[in-house]
């Protein structure tokens, strides 16, 4: 008897509890960017003022465990989050292969996508017209100088074009600082600048980093380091900022997110940088920006509550108050463009000699030559890197024949 | 139906609880271990790139590791780090461990204690910790260097010096456990050996020749496929310090695995690399038990 009514209690206590625990939902986001995951963690606490019954689980790995952990998700089709920031780089393997684990979103997106900045925020995670993430990051590259030296040197700045900014890079350096600092084990210079004639891949798919632009390039870097002298071997990682604090070059080519990481790095420079747009060559090619680096969010087919997930990414990337916070806590320029005339954008920075990035970016923002991604990015970049970059820049191998080694590489990569 | 059940449990129950008490075990090993053997092993015969449907292709991505530059690359890198730990490391370790084997060193306790830091440390630490060293400005080495009057070495970024620079670290590692290793077998050796071949006059290099080596075979041996089966598998510090570059100079078999897996997205490719790898490490390991003479009956 007494067993009975024990029965009866803990039957009414689980009537009661069930519809509660079972409108309550948990959403898991996975990220790996610090400065990200702390603006959504932000965002996360604003969404659940609206959707008291949403509890968006913001949970944090490193960079390379995350994206191998989504990957691995999606082949074994369980144990994926529903929402995932993708970097840039990485966008390219996820979709290989006839299928993609993320949901599309142009018709989640609709007639906002008139008020993106779709450069930065839809193409980079755009294959085949379909739309797999959204990006908040407006990247767009500015050159950073340091107007100190350059003032040393009897100079106002770097020069707004390519051969400007040797001639000016001469006179830096003859007073012991170089121009530049050029990363002879990675891409990033290459592709700021070539990105304006193609960069990795043209607009159908196809592999464009040796056409006459690239190649361009490419001899512009190697004239600078080893013709002009106005250049230097970039340090590698953290000694990247000791050169740069002991004043041993000038500039340096970021996008907004880099003036975070060069405030965190090189506090001690705090008022001697100024920002300008890229220079362009002489006869006008070129472009006075690139877009470097960035994170889109996606949505998992896995998921359950992809509409809900939909609601949180829209609340973060769609919202002129969203995106401004994500400014505010970590620069990352808005993609969307009603925050644009927002006066909250354009403050003073202090880092940048009480310049205003936002005007300057804003400015530039249209002229970001397009990205064009491919499944085949990871591959192509990384023979990029130690066929062409590393070789040439470290006179191993002579310009001409790199690029055939590449193209040969390619052709063995894309089957 | 409940009672049959329980009958048939009465009847049974001494035969299969012990079985029962060492299933946890095997059913963790068979999900984490025997199935992904298995599965990679499939896996590693069909054309599996990206998401979505798979096609069988039978012996092709065999056949491509056979001809592709970059695997070949990656073979001879690994190689080359397996020799420097054999003919370097090793024998460095052997040397260590006969001066800590000594009456006349002092602090042994130390020492001893000393070796086994780096072994403990993260390995991720540790090559984090290293590239200060091997930085090309700033570095310690170059640093060390410059103060001797010597040129500063590219130590990470030359293609020549990056696979060094791994043994150097990989030395910093594990040379004290190697030692270790070879003190405790020196320390089993009988000293009466030693006594009995001086007093017929031998000299301390035939001592070391004709006692020390033979008698500490079985821990050389130890040493040596421990070091050769660890090189196959070196991944973390290459990957930490150079990420496989420059030009591939620091490309490991494990490192072109994980790209091929994880940044290019082949997973039947990436799964033949395994398998290749697993080839490798069983043709080396038996080729030195053999010349080791393990197979050798003890009273032949």
């Amino acid at each position: 008897m007494k067993a009975a009514r024990w029965t009866l209690v803990w039957l009414l206590v689980f009537l009661i509890a069930f519809p509660i625990v079972a409108t309550a939902q948990t959403l898991e986001f996975w990220g790996f960017a610090d400065n990200r995951n702390k603006w959504y963690e932000a965002m996360a606490e604003e969404f659940k003022k609206i959707y008291p019954n949403v509890t968006i689980n913001i949970r944090s790995f490193p960079y390379e465990e995350m994206h191998n952990r989504l990957l691995t998700a999606l082949v074994a089709g369980i144990g994926a989050p529903d929402i995932a920031d993708v970097e840039i780089s990485r966008m390219g393997q996820f979709v290989k292969g006839g299928e993609v684990g993320f949901v599309p979103l142009n018709n989640l997106i609709g007639d906002e996508i008139n008020n993106l900045y779709t450069g930065a925020a839809t193409a980079p995670w755009t294959w085949q017209e379909q739309i797999y993430g959204i990006g908040n990051e407006l990247n767009a590259v500015l050159m950073f100088y340091r107007w100190d030296l350059y003032e040393n040197a009897g100079l106002t700045g770097p020069g707004s074009t390519w051969e400007e900014f040797i001639e000016n890079g001469k006179k830096l350096a003859s007073t012991g600082v170089k121009a530049l600092a050029i990363n002879d084990q990675g891409w990033e210079y290459w592709w700021i600048i070539a990105s304006a004639g193609d960069g990795f891949f043209d607009s159908e798919g196809n592999v464009a980093a040796d056409n006459a632009f690239g190649r361009k390039v490419m001899q512009l870097l190697y004239d600078m380091l080893h013709v002009h002298e106005v250049a230097m071997f970039a340090p590698l990682d953290t000694a990247y900022y000791g050169a740069m604090q002991a004043g041993d070059f000038a500039v340096h080519m970021g996008a907004p997110w880099y003036q975070g990481f060069m405030k965190d790095n090189a506090a001690s420079l705090e008022g001697k940088w100024k920002m300008q747009p890229l220079p362009v060559f002489a006869d006008g090619t070129g472009a006075p920006t690139a877009t470097h680096g960035g994170t889109g969010t996606v949505i998992t087919k896995q998921s359950k509550h992809a509409d809900i997930a939909w609601e949180f990414i829209k609340f973060a990337n769609l919202t002129v108050e969203g995106t401004l916070r994500a400014f505010d806590m970590a620069n990352l320029f808005p993609t969307y463009t009603p925050a644009w005339t927002d006066e909250r954008l354009y403050r003073t920075d202090d880092y940048f000699s009480g310049q205003r990035p936002a005007q300057i970016i804003s400015e530039v923002a249209p002229l970001i030559p397009p990205l064009n991604n491919s499944p085949y990015w990871p591959e192509v970049t990384d023979a990029f890197t130690r066929l062409v970059v590393t070789p040439v820049l470290q006179q191993t191998t002579d310009i001409d024949r790199a690029f055939a080694d590449f193209r040969r590489e390619v052709d063995r990569i894309i089957r | 139906m409940i009672r049959a059940i329980s009958s048939f449990w009465a009847r049974h129950q001494r035969k299969i609880s012990p079985y029962l008490f060492v299933a946890p075990f095997f059913i963790l090993f068979a999900v984490f271990l025997v199935y992904p053997v298995i599965y990679s092993f499939i896996l590693s015969f069909y054309d599996a790139r990206g998401l979505g449907a798979r096609t069988f292709a039978g012996l092709e991505n065999y056949r491509e590791l056979l001809i592709d530059p970059r695997f070949r690359k990656a073979v001879v890198n690994t190689t080359y780090y397996a020799a420097g730990s054999v003919f370097f490391l090793s024998p460095l370790a052997l040397l260590l461990a006969l001066a800590l084997n000594t009456a006349w060193l002092k602090l042994k306790g130390l020492f001893r204690v000393a070796f086994f830091i780096p072994v403990i440390t993260s390995e991720v630490v540790v090559a984090v910790m290293f590239t200060l060293v091997f930085e090309q400005d700033y570095g310690l080495l170059n640093a060390l260097l410059r103060s001797i009057g010597l040129d500063p070495i590219p130590w990470l970024r030359s293609p020549a010096w990056a696979m060094p620079s791994i043994i150097l670290l990989g030395v910093w590692i594990w040379a004290g456990l190697n030692a270790l290793y070879f003190l405790a077998g020196l320390q089993n050796i009988d000293q009466e050996y030693y006594e009995a071949a001086a007093i017929d006059g031998a000299n301390s290099l035939q001592l070391f020749r004709y006692i020390t080596v033979p008698l500490l075979k079985p821990v050389i041996l130890f040493v040596v496929i421990q070091a050769i089966v660890g090189s196959y598998q070196l991944f973390t510090q290459p990957w930490i310090l150079t990420s496989g570059g420059p030009q591939d100079a620091t490309l490991t078999v494990t490192m072109y695995l994980y790209l091929q897996a994880f940044r290019f997205f082949n997973l039947g490719y990436a799964s033949a690399i395994g398998y290749a790898l697993v080839v490798i490490i069983l043709t080396l390991s038996l080729i030195q038990l053999i010349g080791f003479g393990t197979f050798r009956r003890e009273d032949a």
